[in-house]
């Protein structure tokens, strides 16, 4: 049983703040996902969680005890590095040893514990290779065997599939939540790649310029943004955004007219919407915007449509067989479910006042 | 045509320099060969019947073989020492930040800044005091002090150039920073450490000026040693020069085997 707590943690080197307060707490078994731009303080977050850097102010717990100054080797942490950092000069079978030498098990014990490792990942023909003879792949699943091969507490993982090729990734992927799963480790693992933290994260964090920008379950940051950052960082397409002003529980821009019941009035708003909310009204009838085609994108299961509505571009996704020409007028219904609204200027979400 | 012009005005420019620098070791080797008298005739003989017998003079006499040995036991003594002293110092600089990094790094650097003349007086009578004059372990101290600022400036850029991560990595694997350093980053740094190792052994082995003074007749290095030809009145070309040529072989030998860890030990992360 492991629980991570990081009290109001801060980073910052001279004058340059990477990490503002940041609270957090994580309960056993989590697998958790930092997710954001580079820069953003989700590495330095996990390298404070590590020991690998120190926190210039608040404390980090583990299952309540505090190790904010204890050195990474009494933290029993495993860590898997984006570059895979394998020691060079040992062969793979020594390689996954190695944690184990560091606590003292005989030679024959650890070989033996490491060569199960290496079964788990598949590379058990591979134990007497030295590192530079395995592939990206390869490298990163003895890093994997590496991090397994002792039982820690914790698994932090700092982008370790952005190295790998698509295909390669898709798997490893599946790999990594598995054994997750199977061994019920906290996890915690950095990434700036929405795909890898919605489909492996219990929770997501996002964070921006060294703050959390919110944390919830996938579903709830992708369908329940709390600000503008969250919701144009996630989903691909990107959320659309229509400026505009509330006035009357009705959200106004050019001639469009959509309900805003409930919401306080702003002078400056935005409208998301999801390419997926959007649906194309038969012609004749009437919809909630006008738009012009700008571009046609078929993507197989779906046609994305570029298209502007006077005062930028959004994104919607039709049904693939839907080919509008480019230049035409189309009218477009908004699913009342899928509206969200934001202040432009803090970039809050504005919700229903109740 | 172009390519091919530039080319050949590379190889000229090459030719010529090899001959720059190889022609005084042909000279030596040449005049080694030559009896006294045609060692001095002027015009310089090219073409002569070769002579072995300063070889076999300089072979049956002991002193050059004390040259000799007391030349290996300093540089390889001093190289050694140089090296453990050097390789932790240099790691501290290159992965740890504390107070006085910077000054203490220039202050390193510093020490070599200082003309070494400048120290030999106070050496000679700091040595004369401790009864360190004319040992082993004297010449060796003093080399170290003179060299160690060399191998801590150019380990500490080889360290530098190591991945931070795979240490990284030692260390969450329950390694201390002693264990990272010896498990991980020596064997890693090996390339730099030879490469550092033979150009100290270099300098010491060549070091004349502090040899000479700290030095006498329990410890003569081969280029004090060589000095002695040179006398008051004469200089023993044909001897100097055939003990010089039997000299200068170890050191090339030693050069040729190491050659390919001295080229990537110095240009290591220079290109990546």
């Amino acid at each position: 049983m492991t629980e991570i707590t990081l009290q109001s943690v801060t980073k910052s080197w001279g004058t340059l703040t990477a990490l503002k307060p940041i609270d957090l707490h994580i309960p056993h078994g989590e697998f958790l996902v930092l997710l954001g731009p580079s820069g953003c303080g989700k590495t330095t977050t996990m390298r404070i969680i590590a020991g690998l850097e120190t926190a210039s102010s608040g404390a980090v717990l583990k299952d309540g005890a505090d190790i904010t100054n204890r050195l990474p080797r009494e933290r029993n942490m495993a860590m898997v590095f984006q570059n895979y950092a394998l020691y060079p000069h040992m062969k793979v079978l020594d390689n996954v040893a190695y944690p184990l030498r560091a606590r003292g098990m005989a030679r024959a014990d650890r070989e033996k514990t490491a060569l199960a490792a290496l079964e788990k990942v598949g590379l058990a023909p591979y134990a007497d290779r030295l590192p530079k003879n395995l592939s990206g792949g390869q490298r990163q699943r003895v890093a994997l065997a590496r991090a397994l091969v002792r039982s820690p507490d914790v698994f932090l993982m700092d982008e370790p599939l952005s190295n790998l090729d698509a295909k390669l990734r898709g798997a490893m992927r599946a790999e990594i939540k598995h054994i997750q799963r199977e061994t019920g480790i906290t996890t915690i693992y950095v990434t700036h790649d929405q795909i890898e933290a919605m489909t492996l994260a219990d929770r997501v964090i996002i964070m921006e310029a060294g703050e959390i920008r919110q944390i919830g379950t996938p579903d709830q940051i992708y369908d329940d943004p709390d600000n503008l950052f969250v919701a144009g960082f996630l989903g691909s397409p990107p959320m659309n955004f229509i400026p505009g002003d509330i006035q009357d529980g009705a959200f106004r821009s050019g001639n469009a007219r959509i309900a805003a019941a409930g919401i306080t009035d702003a002078k400056e708003a935005q409208l998301g919407i999801r390419a997926e909310d959007i649906t194309v009204v038969a012609e004749g009838e009437a919809g909630d915007l006008a738009v012009t085609v700008y571009s046609v994108e078929p993507t197989g299961d779906a046609t994305l449509v570029v298209a502007d509505h006077g005062k930028g571009r959004l994104v919607l996704k039709a049904d693939k067989h839907f080919r509008p020409k480019i230049g035409a007028t189309v009218n477009l219904r908004l699913s009342p479910n899928g509206i969200r609204y934001f202040d432009s200027a803090s970039g809050a979400r504005l919700r229903t006042s109740q | 045509m172009k390519v091919f012009t530039s080319v050949w005005l590379r190889r000229l420019i090459l030719y010529v320099f090899a001959v720059w620098c190889i022609f005084p070791l042909y000279w030596i080797f040449l005049t080694a060969l030559k009896t006294p008298i045609q060692a001095m005739a002027r015009p310089p003989l090219f073409l002569f019947e070769p002579t072995f017998a300063n070889f076999a003079k300089v072979v049956g006499n002991p002193d050059i073989w004390a040259y000799f040995a007391s030349s290996t036991i300093v540089a390889a003594g001093s190289s050694l020492l140089t090296l453990a002293l050097g390789a932790p110092a240099a790691y501290i600089l290159a992965r740890y930040s504390f107070r006085g990094r910077g000054d203490f790094g220039f202050w390193l650097l510093s020490s070599r800044m200082t003309p070494p003349v400048a120290m030999l007086i106070p050496f000679f009578v700091l040595y004369y005091q401790l009864g360190l004059l004319d040992t082993h372990l004297g010449l060796i101290l003093a080399h170290v002090t003179l060299n160690l600022s060399i191998v801590v400036w150019l380990l500490r850029g080889f360290f530098s150039e190591l991945p931070r991560e795979i240490e990284e990595a030692a260390s969450l694997d329950g390694d201390n920073h002693f264990q990272v350093f010896a498990r991980i980053t020596l064997p890693l740094a090996m390339p730099g450490l030879i490469s550092v190792g033979i150009l100290i052994f270099l300098l010491s082995w060549n070091e004349f000026l502090f040899a000479l003074v700290l030095g006498d007749s329990a410890v003569r290095t081969v280029p004090v040693g060589l000095y002695g030809f040179i006398g008051y009145q004469t200089i023993a070309w044909a001897e100097l020069s055939a003990s010089a040529s039997l000299l200068i072989i170890p050191v090339i030998l030693f050069i040729l085997v190491f050659q390919r860890h001295l080229i990537r030990g110095l240009t290591m992360g220079a290109y990546r």
